[in-house]
């Protein structure tokens, strides 16, 4: 174990206290085992016992000291495995921590792990009894558990994932460095923009795919970067990982504080690249059209791709779940869209805002799926250019048909979807919408002649409607 | 069924690519800026008393290519909120803009002035879209939009 100036420690060797604990528990049992009799013995012969009073003091003190050490053993194995998982440490078995595992604020380290397995409203409870101290030294040295800890306000969560974006960032860069520029090549040469050896390049095709999805990647977490430094109107990020294809939830305006809050789901095609930056717009949008609707009342805009989207719309034979023909996707996030939701509704500061999911393409069936399991938590569904929401009528989805709301474009080749595919398509006259006529109720409504992603253009009539729906001015929508 | 989902998905992935804005690729950022300003102004010349007028944050919006993707391109837009003005006058502030756009060549793309709240007035002119609102509380704003334009957001390989 090193330890700090401030005797707090700074790292310890898993290893190596393991085998300490070890040791001094084994020498422990042999004092509990042999002093009792070796005290009885010497106190009937009368021999000198200054000897075997300080190994008396010993197991008093080992008495102390070994269950100490085997919890700081235990915290850090923990801590280590948190750390492995998200490639914060080498392959050495040592565990860098800044602080103190048992003493100060170093408790909550070990509570923090507790709560990932709780319903947000149990972990809000937990949150809401920690003092200031607490709050922040689990802020700045458990960023990238607390960023994505549902049921931890928003404010808290933003300033972590921050901090977890900044690292993540710093190692995109590192290992793309490490990927093009490997130790021990000779002059490169550059394939695809990138310099590659100049013999065998084929022998070099996994270290040169991996450099190209970083690469790609890289832009993703940058667009991300420059939309919080932007502070008008200041966004928060409220979850975000670079595991698998990438989790990012941002929100324009703070959820926590805010009148309305509209969460958008994006569909086929997103992921965490360069392509986030248009569905982060898209929520930019959404915030000011709301504003220009309703001044009076503060919206949030969410952009939410908590989930692993399908990437194609062309039919994968061999793996259909990976394309948009395919409802696995949906139904593996609902799940999270659901207890996102629910998180929301528990740290909205004071009482419930009103609450919309908007979701475009496959996003809408990733909304259908987690509405038709039970209570979403939302005031609104809104279906933007939906292929289906693996339900065939309105009032299967868990939420008043009233405040269920439609629109595709005509032109959309998203109207080719057969029914059989995800589910009847809410454009359909089966799924049980209807376009209003000064009425309220399940609601087609209109948007432009348009593509698939006609919708956020300037001049679409859609993004008044979608603002209309969120600040609740449901008369308006036409 | 296999033909059957296989032209469908090729049929989806053909149409999905008919999805692009407006460019005009010899337009620079400071004279789309410039025109959206002037749309802006023009309109709000036409508006009795004068409004003070009250600039917002410039949020310009993604163009996509042919593939449906970001093409680097984006429309460039200003946007105002219009001060000082009666509200029970703001019908006849959309009735002025419909007839001064209708009388200078714009073409009226979507027309909600048959409401007592809410309304809205959309009106395009050389691929600039120009956009008048009430909010529910009857504050009105003003945008102008520009075509796909390369601007310094735009990738230099564009």
């Amino acid at each position: 174990m090193n330890t700090s100036a401030s005797n707090r420690y700074a790292s310890i060797d898993l290893d190596v206290l393991g085998q300490a604990v070890a040791d001094l528990e084994e020498t422990l049992n042999g004092l509990h085992q042999w002093l009792p009799g070796l005290e009885r013995d010497f106190a009937y012969f009368g021999v000198d016992t200054a000897s075997l009073n300080r190994l008396g003091a010993a197991k008093r003190e080992l008495d102390s000291v070994v269950p100490d050490l085997r919890e700081r053993h235990r915290r850090a194995e923990i801590l280590l495995v948190h750390q492995s998982n998200y490639r914060l440490h080498g392959e050495d078995g040592v565990v860098h921590f800044t602080g103190d595992l048992i003493d100060g604020n170093g408790h909550v380290s070990h509570q923090i792990h507790d709560q990932t397995s709780r319903p947000p409203g149990e972990v809000n409870q937990w949150w809401t009894g920690l003092g200031d101290d607490e709050k922040n030294y689990l802020t700045e040295y458990h960023p990238y558990l607390l960023g994505r800890l549902d049921g931890v306000p928003v404010s808290f969560r933003d300033q972590a994932n921050r901090a977890v974006l900044a690292h993540e960032i710093e190692r995109l860069r590192h290992e793309l460095s490490r990927l093009i520029n490997p130790p021990g090549l000779d002059t490169p040469l550059y394939f695809d923009g990138r310099p590659v050896p100049p013999t065998d390049p084929m022998a070099h095709l996994p270290r040169l795919q991996e450099a190209s999805r970083l690469g790609q990647r890289l832009p993703g977490l940058l667009a991300i970067q420059e939309r919080l430094e932007r502070t008008d109107p200041p966004a928060y990020l409220i979850d975000f990982s670079t595991q698998g294809l990438g989790r990012t939830v941002i929100s324009i305006g703070n959820p926590d504080e805010a009148d309305n809050v509209g969460t958008y789901v994006p569909g086929t095609g997103s992921q965490l690249d360069e392509r986030i930056n248009t569905d982060i717009r898209r929520a930019d949008i959404m915030f000011d059209d709301a504003h220009d609707a309703a001044k009076s009342s503060s919206t949030a805009v969410i952009m939410w791709l908590g989930y692993n989207a399908p990437q194609d719309v062309i039919l994968d034979v061999q793996n259909p779940s990976h394309t948009a023909w395919s409802p696995s996707r949906a139904e593996s996030a609902a799940p999270n869209l659901r207890r996102f939701q629910e998180t929301l509704r528990v740290t909205h500061i004071e009482g419930n805002s009103h609450n919309t999911l908007l979701g475009h393409s496959y996003g809408t069936t990733v909304i259908g799926h987690a509405a038709k399991e039970g209570d979403i938590h939302v005031d609104n569904l809104v279906f933007i250019a939906s292929p289906g929401v693996g339900v065939n009528h309105v009032s299967d989805l868990g939420v008043d048909a009233g405040h269920v709301f439609a629109t595709t474009a005509h032109g959309d080749p998203i109207l080719f979807t057969p029914d059989r595919i995800l589910g009847t398509q809410p454009s359909s006259n089966r799924f049980g919408l209807h376009t209003i006529d000064g009425t309220i109720g399940p609601t087609y409504f209109r948007s432009n002649p348009g593509g698939h992603s006609s919708y956020w253009d300037n001049g679409n009539k859609a993004r008044n409607n979608f603002a209309y729906i969120i600040t609740g001015q449901y008369g308006f929508v036409r | 069924m296999r033909h059957f989902i296989g032209a469908v998905s090729a049929a989806v992935a053909f149409a999905l690519t008919g999805c692009t804005g407006t460019e005009d690729s010899f337009m620079t950022e400071a004279e789309a800026l410039e025109r959206a300003e002037q749309h802006i102004a023009d309109a709000v010349a036409q508006i009795i008393p004068a409004p003070s007028v009250e600039p917002r944050r410039r949020l310009d919006i993604p163009c996509r290519d042919q593939a449906g993707r970001d093409d680097g391109l984006y429309q460039v837009e200003r946007r105002y909120w219009l001060h000082d003005l009666p509200v029970e006058d703001n019908r006849q502030t959309f009735d002025t803009l419909y007839a001064y756009w209708t009388d200078t060549g714009y073409e009226i793309v979507d027309d909600i002035r048959d409401r007592a709240q809410a309304r809205a007035l959309t009106a395009h002119s050389d691929g600039f879209t120009v956009h008048l609102l009430e909010s529910v509380e009857g504050e009105l704003s003003i945008r102008a939009t520009s075509p796909c334009i390369r601007t310094s957001e735009s990738p230099s390989d564009t």
